[in-house]
């Protein structure tokens, strides 16, 4: 960890840095029509007054960004793991996160919300800009943007070529194609339509099977219409629908160091969606609407042991609606600015979430335990095969006002916001198992007689209902230093909705099973699923400078987080846990971002940050783990990157050049830090040929170093897993271009 | 043992065996009537001190709200001398003051209403004494309800006590090291304990929910059972479970040799708690595990 520290901050040291700006930073700037359509979070005066990292379509296309996880450690202290499927969207801010059903960070495409963080992972071709806005975001994005806010904008249909295609492969049998065709339909109206697909073989093999545990197949199809019926009024239209179909879940046992398991795992979702932003501009004032509708289909199927034993499996098929409605004004008026509008969302869902007990499971999990009570009279259940079965209805809705006025006085710019938040979820269950077990009698010879039968049937129903309200300021305050950049600090309030952990539901039916079976302690349901929302104070102070070829960014940050969401043993013991609202964290820290670019044919970027994130209060099963640092999330992270451009002398072509180095850790996986995954580096590299935008032909590496590392760790039944980063890979990619 | 049914015994008396309703019918005063179907009933000859076989008769209990009186019938009440009263009711009980969680109400003297019965064939009872409480306790993420009634009532030199067939308890379980007496008892208060008689029988049944013999079964939240134990009564009007041989106890509706029980002695006094002391051989040692548990437990009252 040390040598990578040194070797950063001697970078640091040598280039001057400032604050990564939106600009492209390659050496082709061709300006493009951006559409701020729909935009809340201003790219150039609100930037200067928060912590955000943005990155154009350039620096995304030349580090081979094409999702949000591609900007893990890019944005300091930003960490998406990649582990598990698509399904695991645990994105880490500032030592915030969370691996439950509400996320710490917002998502917005084009201006729509994602409601559900289970669909937050897909790649986009034809990104323009994605934005990474760290700090409380709760006030314009509601819920769920406690630690940050992720804002990605495809590219317009007015602007690039016609036709514009990529075909790429690499290690692992990894194809990508995209294809996009733009067309002006008249001075008004122009639509493009973009279709993308990846297919890769993976990388992990099951020891078991022989097969390739994590392939993946997906394809997805983007129309977007914009129509400009009069100067004032726009429209634009985006529909979108993926499909996803992927192995995932390679998780190797560290005691063998071998992924093996027998029973199938896999992820599947649908989506499809569509956002119409409908924007009037007057002479001081722009009005916007902005409706979506989602659509989320999926099916997660998982040998929950992940070994070859016959324990259990689940099955977690869901079908959900989203529909948001966001109106707002913004306006200016002299040295007045503000930004006010109402927000409302709706989300039904049905799930239905079986487990099935195999033949070792009733026999590990509930018959040997129970036969060691009284081997007199030992049980044996009536299959070797049983369902706990579970589904459910849940529905959230909600509705927010909001409000942001800022204030420039000479060298000063003040704002103040306000945002109330209001939401009501309900949750109706249904639980069912249509099991049973006899009691045997052991007699003196060692024969067994049936001494008892024992049926046993569940059939239950309830339902929940909690409805929570949050009132959300921010102040924030900008001292410019002229050309240079300007100074600035900002305290505000953050927000993680309340809800339901589905997936504690399974405990409550196995407490159920073991209740009638005469032991263990059943809880209610609404204690050991519900959860209160969880609130944070955010407080930041920093910097943006830029010169003529440099940029830098410098800022500290206090996050205090209560009623942290978790799942906790109860006191006094060790079976039963609950979700509840039990802990107390603070995270401080800085970050340091920076690039420097001395000539058209050179440019060098690095961020860096650093997080001191623990438990102020955190007590499960008796044990207290106060002073405890938050797991999962990196204590730093570290990227730098150089890139050197040089004309070639035939036809107008370049040769570019680049490398970068991402690192994070140390990495705790437990609450206890007893486990943890040491600071890593990864490498990557690429070599460009290119002509204009006319085509381009780039061959890349990724952790070429082939560093090994841990990207997720986690005990179950009594066994340590741990998924390891991706090895070294290496391809190639076209892109051509025709107008 | 099924959890269902022992939830649903633990509630039994409360639920099952008593039902209660609002009587309006003499619209000035409000008066409710609880209706116990399984009541045990002994009597003990003051004379001599001997106590008569547990039988089962039904019994209701009515509470004028208006008037602050209570009143207690007892169907079948068989006396001594060989009569039988189908339904004596005993009206007008004043209710004591006391700051005990119980409700008193007594009477020094009362000749009850007998269905079919001139009053001159009705004795006059003594020393008639009507004791309830209500208690709960939380089991399995529910509230449970106990309430118990006690009657002792004198005629003829032989006091008569009732009580409903089934009770339950709960208070601080001690549980001692039998290899180290004197060394410092594990306490709990997690533990239920409900008793059962079946007068036809004389049998009594001791369902324990989140059982406690060893402080190692602390969070197991065991439900264990001692079935078909000789039961006795006392001249005090008390009832005694008494083993001192070793026997299994149940769990899961299955002996289980693995803990056997010995020199089990539980009191149940219906006016005023249970009281259970047994030695267990757990795995792990041989521990003493003792429970005194009054009816009024947990509830802020006086002395």
């Amino acid at each position: 960890m040390n040598r990578y520290i040194l070797i950063f901050i001697s970078v640091w040291l040598c280039v001057p840095v400032l604050a990564a700006s939106a600009a492209d930073t390659t050496r082709h700037r061709t300006l493009r029509a951006v559409e701020v359509m729909g935009v809340k979070q201003d790219a150039g005066v609100q930037a200067s007054m928060s912590t955000v990292t943005q990155a154009g379509a350039g620096e995304l296309r030349r580090l081979g960004v094409s999702s949000t996880k591609g900007l893990s450690e890019i944005a300091p202290n930003f960490f998406v793991p990649d582990y598990g499927s698509r399904m695991t969207s645990s994105i880490y801010v500032r030592g915030l996160g969370s691996r439950m059903d509400q996320p710490v960070v917002g998502l917005s495409v084009d201006g729509v919300p994602y409601l559900n963080k289970d669909s937050y992972d897909f790649d986009i071709d034809n990104i323009e800009r994605m934005e990474v806005w760290r700090g409380a975001q709760s006030v314009l994005n509601g819920r769920n943007a406690m630690a940050g806010q992720i804002n990605v904008y495809t590219r317009s249909p007015w602007s690039g070529p016609a036709v514009s295609a990529v075909a790429g492969y690499g290690r692992g049998n990894t194809a990508r194609l995209g294809l996009t065709a733009r067309k002006r339909l008249s001075e008004t109206a122009a639509t493009s339509l973009s279709a993308f697909m990846r297919r890769s073989d993976g990388f992990y093999t099951n020891e078991a099977t022989g097969a390739k545990i994590d392939f993946e197949k997906q394809g997805s199809l983007r129309w977007k219409t914009s129509w400009r019926p009069h100067g004032h009024v726009s429209l634009v239209n985006t529909a979108a629908f993926s499909m996803l179909r992927q192995g995932g879940y390679p998780y190797q046992e560290t005691a063998t160091g071998t992924i093996a398991r027998n029973d199938t795992c896999f992820y599947r979702r649908t989506t499809w969606s569509d956002g119409l932003t409908l924007s009037w501009a007057g002479r001081r004032i722009v009005a916007t609407s902005l409706t979506s509708v989602q659509y989320l289909d999926d099916n997660m199927t998982l040998d929950q042991d992940f070994t070859t034993a016959d324990l259990f499996t689940l099955t977690q098929r869901r079908r959900e609606w989203g529909f948001t409605q966001d109106l707002f004004t913004r306006g200016t008026r002299g040295s007045y600015s503000w930004l006010g509008g109402v927000f409302g969302f709706y989300r039904p869902s049905r799930m239905d979430a079986p487990v099935d007990f195999k033949d070792q499971g009733i026999a590990q999990l509930i018959e040997d335990h129970r036969n060691e009570a009284n081997p007199f009279y030992p049980i044996e259940w009536f299959t070797r095969r049983f369902t706990l079965g579970s589904d459910f209805r849940t529905a959230n809705g909600g509705f927010a006002l909001y409000h942001e006025s800022r204030w420039t006085h000479g060298r000063w710019t003040i704002e103040g916001a306000l945002r109330y938040d209001f939401e009501h979820a309900s949750l109706d269950w249904h639980s069912q198992c249509t099991t049973g077990y006899r009691t045997m009698h052991v007699l003196p010879d060692g024969s067994r007689e049936v001494y008892r039968e024992n049926p046993i049937e569940i059939n239950e129903r309830g339902h929940m209902a909690q409805s929570f309200g949050e009132l959300l300021p921010k102040l924030a305050v900008s001292y410019s230093l002229g050309s240079i950049g300007n100074i600035f600090a900002n305290a505000a309030k953050g927000y993680k909705a309340g809800g339901y952990n589905l997936q504690m539901f399974s405990d409550v039916l196995q407490q159920k099973l073991m209740r009638l079976m005469g032991f263990g302690m059943a809880y209610d349901p609404d204690e050991v699923v519900s959860y209160k929302p969880e609130t944070s104070w955010s407080y930041e102070l920093g910097t943006h400078l830029s010169g003529a070829r440099w940029t830098a960014s410098a800022t500290v940050f206090y996050i205090d987080t209560r009623d942290r969401q978790l799942t906790t043993f109860p006191a006094g013991t060790t079976t039963g846990r609950i979700m509840t609202n039990a802990a107390r964290a603070r995270s401080m820290g800085v970050e340091l971002t920076g690039s420097w670019h001395p000539s058209e044919s050179f440019v060098a970027t690095a961020s860096y940050g650093y997080t001191d994130a623990t438990f102020l209060k955190y007590e499960s099963a008796g044990i207290s783990y106060r002073g405890k640092r938050l797991p999962y999330a990196p204590q730093h992270t570290l990227f730098v990157s150089a890139e050197w451009t040089v004309p070639f002398s035939i036809a107008g072509t370049e040769i570019s050049a680049g490398a970068d180095v991402r690192g994070a850790g140390p990495i705790y996986w437990d609450d206890a830090n007893e486990v943890r995954q040491n600071f890593y580096a990864t490498m990557g590299a690429h070599i460009t040929v290119a002509r204009d935008e006319r085509w381009s032909l780039r061959l890349w590496g990724e952790n070429i170093t082939d560093t090994r590392y841990a990207t997720f760790y986690f005990v179950s039944v009594g066994r340590a897993f741990l998924q390891q980063g991706r090895p070294w890979q290496a391809g190639v990619t076209l892109r051509l271009a025709f107008n | 043992m099924n959890s269902k049914i022992l939830l649903a015994g633990l509630a039994a008396t409360a639920t099952l065996l008593m039902s209660s309703c609002i009587n309006n019918d003499d619209p000035k005063d409000t008066i409710s009537t609880e209706n116990l179907s399984s009541a045990l009933i002994f009597s003990v000859d003051n004379s001599t001190g001997t106590t008569s076989a547990l039988s089962t008769t039904s019994a209701s209990f009515e509470t004028n709200y208006t008037q602050l009186t209570q009143g207690v019938t007892i169907n079948n009440l068989k006396l001594a001398d060989g009569v039988t009263l189908p339904k004596a009711k005993f009206s007008d009980l004043k209710p004591q003051s006391n700051n005990t969680g119980w409700m008193i109400s007594t009477a020094a003297t009362a000749t009850p209403e007998v269905e079919g019965f001139p009053e001159s064939m009705v004795p006059e009872f003594t020393n008639v004494r009507f004791s309830s409480i209500n208690h709960t306790a939380e089991l399995n993420g529910q509230t449970v309800l106990g309430a118990e009634r006690a009657v002792s009532l004198t005629t003829g030199g032989h006091t008569y006590y009732l009580c409903c067939s089934q009770a339950w308890a709960t208070g601080v379980t001690k549980v001692r090291s039998k290899e180290n007496p004197s060394g410092e008892a594990f306490e709990s208060t997690n533990s239920i304990y409900l008793i059962g008689v079946d007068a036809t029988k004389a049998k009594a049944t001791i369902q324990i929910y989140r059982a406690i013999f060893a402080p190692a079964m602390a969070s197991l939240g065991l439900d264990i059972e001692f079935r078909d134990l000789p039961v006795s009564v006392d001249p005090a009007g008390r009832i005694h479970i008494d083993q001192a041989e070793t026997f299994d106890p149940y769990y899961d509706n299955a002996p289980n040799p693995a803990f056997p029980i010995s020199n089990l002695s539980c009191t149940w006094d219906p006016a005023s708690g249970i009281n259970i002391v047994f030695d267990c051989d757990a795995k792990g040692g041989s521990y003493n595990v003792s429970a005194n548990m009054p009816f009024n437990y947990g509830m802020n009252v006086g002395s």
